[in-house]
C-alpha cells in the first residue's frame, strides 16, 4: 500500500477545511465507542485483565520463533498449507500464484487491517479476480474507492447523508432510506458474492500456537461466510498475531470485544484449525499466510517492540482528541491515531513517518485506553527524539531550540534575550487570533531576584 | 512450499532470533480472573458438574434430569441475560414433550428449515426441509455454551450454511454443557476430541453498524437467534 504518511499536516489541514463534516462523523463515533468501552470494563476486573493481557503479549513475543513453529506445525497436521511471507511482494507472488492455480474469478474478503496494509485489492484485481469486501463498512469504502479512516469502523467518517447518496446512486435505493434498506440492498448483493465466488479472505484476531486455531472476530457473519462457503480459503495473519494457549483465547476474546465496542464478546467468532475433513461443507483447501513485512524489524527495536502487542482494537483513536480531528485519511497509512503514529516510523522508517509522532498532545488518554498497556506517549517521544538525531525536524524549530541552549547555558544572554523578548510585539497568528497574549511584567524575576525583592 | 517459500521461513526465524538476542523471556502469567464472580459464581459452580438424574433424554436414555434448585437458575440467568444484551433470545425446556410443545409453536412462523443432521428426531421441526440457502429456519445443535457471554459454541461437523444463510437461526443446547466463563465453554469443546475444522462461537444475531452508527440486524448472518436449553440429553456425539 502506498503510504503518504509525511504529507499529515497538509492533509490534516484539507480534511479540516475541506471535508468538516468529516469532523463531526468522527468525534459523534469514536465518543460513543469510548463511552461503550469504559461501561463495559467497569463490568471486569479491567486492570487484572490488562496487565494478563500485557504479560500473556510480551511472554507470546520473546517465544515468537518457537510458537510460530508450534502453530505452523498443528496446522500442517491439520492439512493446512502454512506460507511465510517476508515482504508485500512475498505475498502478491502467493496468491497472484494461488487465485490462478485455482482459476478464481470472485472473491468474498472479511475485514483485515493486514491486507489493507499489503494492498491485497489491488493486487488480487490486478490478477483478474472480483473483489468483493463484504464487511458492511469495508464495502462503503470500497464502492467510495477510499481506505479505511478507523481500525474497527472503516467507514464512520460518512454520514447516513452520505450512504444514503451512495447506495441512491448505485443501488436505486430511496434517498431517504433506512439504514435496515440500505443494508438489505448491500446483502443481496453480497449474498449472491458468497454464494458464487471461488476464493475467501479474511485476517486473524489470535493464532493459538497449542492448537493450531485462528481465531477471528465479527459482528455480521460475513466472516464466518468468507471462511465457510468459498471452497479455498485464505488467512492472512501477521506473526505477531500468536498466542500460546487454548486457555488464553477467552480472555483475549473477551478483552478485545469489550475495548474495540463495548461488547462482552463479538457475535461471531470463527476458529479454524483446518479445511473440511469428511464434513458436508467447508472450504476444500485453507492457506494460512504468517506476514512479517517490517514486523522482525519493529521486534528488534528495544522500545518499539512493545507496539507488536497491538490486538486493533481502537481505542486510542476513540480516546484521541487529535485523531477526532480529522479521522484515520490524514494518517497516510492504514493504521492510523495514537498506534499508527508509533507503528508507522517502526515499520516504514522514520523518514517515511517522520510528522505523526507529533500528532499528539501527549495528553496520555491512549495508555490509559490500551487494553495491553502498550506505552503510547512515551513511545510518541522517543520517536521525537530519533527524530531530533536524525535531523527530520523542520529547519526553523532546529534553529529556535539551538538558539534557547545557547541561551539557557549563558546566564548573561539569558537575561539579556529575556528583555529583547519585552520589547517585541506579539507577531499575528491562528494562534494570538483567538487568544490575549499576557502582558510581561515590567520587570524579570531574575531581576527582581537580584534586588532582593523576591 | 516452494524454495523460495522455504528460505523466507527461515530467513524470518533468523531475524526473530536475532531480534531477541538478549531479551529476558517474559514468562506466561497463568489463567486470567473470569467475568462472573461472587455469589452468582458460587451459586452457578455448583451446577457445573451437573448430572441428568431423572426423567429419559431424547436417545431414551435413563437419569439425566440435572438436580436443578439455585445453582442451575443462576446459570441460566447469567446466559440468559449475556445473550439478550447481545440481542438473542432464549427459552428453557424441562423435558422432551415440553421442548416437542414449544417447537410446535414455533415453528408456525416458518415454512421451510434446513436443520442439522445433528437434531434428534423430536427436536427437528415439521416442517419442509430445503437447502440453507433457501430455508426460512436454520436448526443447530450446539457443542457448549457460555454464560457469562450469552455464547453458543457450534461445531462444523453438523455442517456450517445452515448456521449462516437463513434468516433465523434455532440452538438447541443442553443444560449440562452450559459453562459459566466462555474459557470452560472452549475447554469443553477441546475435551471432545481433536477440535472441529471450524468451531463457531455466536452470541446474538449478526448486525452491524456501519451506516450512521445505527444498528441493523441481520446484515449477512441470521437476523434472530433463538437459544433453548434443554434440561435433558440431546446425545451430542
Amino acid at each position: 500500500m502506498e503510504t503518504h504518511s509525511r504529507e499529515y499536516r497538509r492533509r490534516a489541514r484539507e480534511t479540516l477545511a475541506e471535508t468538516p463534516g468529516v469532523r463531526d462523523a468522527v468525534t459523534a463515533a469514536t465518543l460513543a465507542f469510548d463511552h461503550h468501552r469504559v461501561r463495559a470494563l467497569s463490568e471486569v476486573d479491567a486492570a487484572a485483565w490488562r496487565s494478563w493481557a500485557e504479560r500473556v503479549k510480551d511472554h507470546a513475543l520473546t517465544h515468537l520463533g518457537e510458537l510460530l513453529e508450534q502453530a505452523e506445525a498443528r496446522l500442517q497436521a491439520r492439512g493446512v498449507h502454512v506460507h511465510w511471507a517476508e515482504s508485500g511482494e512475498d505475498v502478491a507472488r502467493l496468491l497472484t500464484e494461488l487465485v490462478h492455480r485455482h482459476g478464481a474469478r470472485r472473491a468474498v474478503k472479511g475485514k483485515s487491517m493486514l491486507s489493507e496494509e499489503l494492498g491485497v485489492n489491488a493486487l488480487l484485481e490486478s490478477a483478474g479476480v472480483e473483489v468483493f469486501e463484504t464487511d458492511l463498512g469495508e464495502y462503503i469504502i470500497q464502492l467510495l474507492g477510499e481506505p479505511p479512516s478507523h481500525i474497527v469502523g472503516p467507514a464512520i467518517h460518512r454520514s447516513l447523508e452520505e450512504i444514503r447518496a451512495l447506495f441512491s446512486e448505485r443501488f436505486g435505493t430511496s434517498p431517504d432510506a433506512a439504514p435496515e434498506t440500505l443494508a438489505a440492498a448491500a446483502r443481496r448483493v453480497l449474498r449472491e458474492a458468497f454464494l458464487t465466488a471461488d476464493i475467501g479472505f479474511t485476517g486473524c484476531n489470535f493464532l493459538v500456537a497449542e492448537t493450531g486455531s485462528v481465531a477471528v472476530m465479527e459482528n455480521e457473519g460475513n466472516i464466518r461466510l468468507s471462511s465457510s462457503l468459498p471452497r479455498v480459503h485464505v488467512a492472512l495473519v501477521g506473526i505477531e498475531k500468536v498466542i500460546p494457549l487454548w486457555s488464553d483465547l477467552a480472555t483475549f476474546l473477551q478483552l478485545t470485544a469489550r475495548v474495540a465496542t463495548g461488547q462482552r464478546v463479538a457475535t461471531f467468532v470463527s476458529v479454524l484449525q483446518g479445511p473440511r475433513r469428511g464434513e458436508a461443507d467447508g472450504p476444500e483447501e485453507l492457506h494460512v499466510v504468517l506476514v512479517d513485512n517490517g514486523r522482525t524489524r519493529v521486534l528488534a527495536d528495544p522500545e518499539a517492540w512493545k507496539t507488536l502487542r497491538c490486538v486493533r482494537c481502537g481505542a486510542c483513536l476513540n480516546t484521541c482528541p487529535v485523531y477526532r480531528q480529522t479521522g484515520g485519511h490524514a494518517y497516510g497509512w492504514v493504521y492510523s491515531g495514537p498506534i499508527g503514529a508509533v507503528l508507522a516510523p517502526a515499520m516504514l522508517g522514520m523518514e517515511a513517518a517522520h510528522p505523526l509522532p507529533y500528532a499528539s498532545s501527549l495528553c496520555g488518554a491512549c495508555a490509559d485506553a490500551c487494553p495491553v498497556r502498550i506505552p503510547i506517549p512515551e513511545l510518541l517521544l522517543e520517536w521525537r527524539r530519533r527524530s531530533v538525531e536524525q535531523g527530520l525536524t523542520p529547519p526553523l524549530e532546529r534553529v529556535a531550540l539551538t538558539a534557547y541552549t545557547a541561551a539557557a547555558l549563558r546566564p548573561a544572554l539569558f537575561g539579556a534575550a529575556e528583555r529583547l523578548l519585552r520589547a517585541l510585539p506579539v507577531v499575528p497568528s491562528s494562534w494570538s487570533d483567538v487568544r490575549g497574549a499576557p502582558r510581561p511584567a515590567a520587570r524579570t524575576f531574575r531581576e527582581r531576584w537580584e534586588k532582593g525583592d523576591v | 512450499v516452494t524454495d523460495d517459500g522455504a528460505a523466507g521461513r527461515l530467513r524470518i526465524l533468523a531475524r526473530i532470533e536475532a531480534a531477541l538476542k538478549g531479551r529476558a523471556p517474559v514468562p506466561h502469567p497463568g489463567q486470567s480472573p473470569g467475568v462472573i464472580t461472587g455469589d452468582v459464581r458460587l451459586a452457578a459452580q455448583g451446577s457445573e458438574p451437573a448430572e441428568h438424574k431423572d426423567g429419559r433424554g431424547v436417545d431414551g436414555d435413563e437419569d439425566r434430569r440435572p438436580p436443578g434448585g439455585l445453582a442451575r437458575a443462576a446459570l441460566i440467568e447469567v446466559f440468559t441475560e449475556s445473550l439478550r444484551v447481545g440481542g438473542g433470545e432464549v427459552a428453557v425446556a424441562h423435558d422432551v414433550d415440553e421442548a416437542a410443545v414449544w417447537l410446535r409453536a414455533f415453528a408456525r412462523s416458518f415454512s421451510s428449515a434446513a436443520v442439522s443432521p445433528w437434531v434428534p428426531l423430536p427436536l427437528r421441526p415439521a416442517l419442509p426441509e430445503l437447502e440453507p440457502a433457501r430455508a426460512e429456519l436454520g436448526v443447530s445443535v450446539a457443542v457448549a455454551g457460555a454464560a457469562a457471554t450469552g455464547s453458543l459454541l457450534l461445531s462444523s461437523e453438523e455442517g456450517r450454511a445452515h448456521q449462516l444463510l437463513p434468516p433465523v437461526h434455532l440452538v438447541w443446547l443442553e443444560g449440562r454443557s452450559l459453562h459459566i466463563e466462555l474459557r470452560d465453554a472452549l475447554e469443553h469443546a477441546r475435551r471432545r476430541g481433536a477440535l472441529p475444522a471450524a468451531l463457531a462461537i455466536h452470541s446474538g444475531p449478526s448486525k452491524s453498524a456501519d451506516i450512521g452508527r445505527i444498528v441493523v440486524t441481520g446484515v449477512h448472518g441470521p437476523g434472530r437467534l433463538v437459544a433453548v436449553v434443554t434440561d435433558f440429553s440431546l446425545a451430542v456425539p
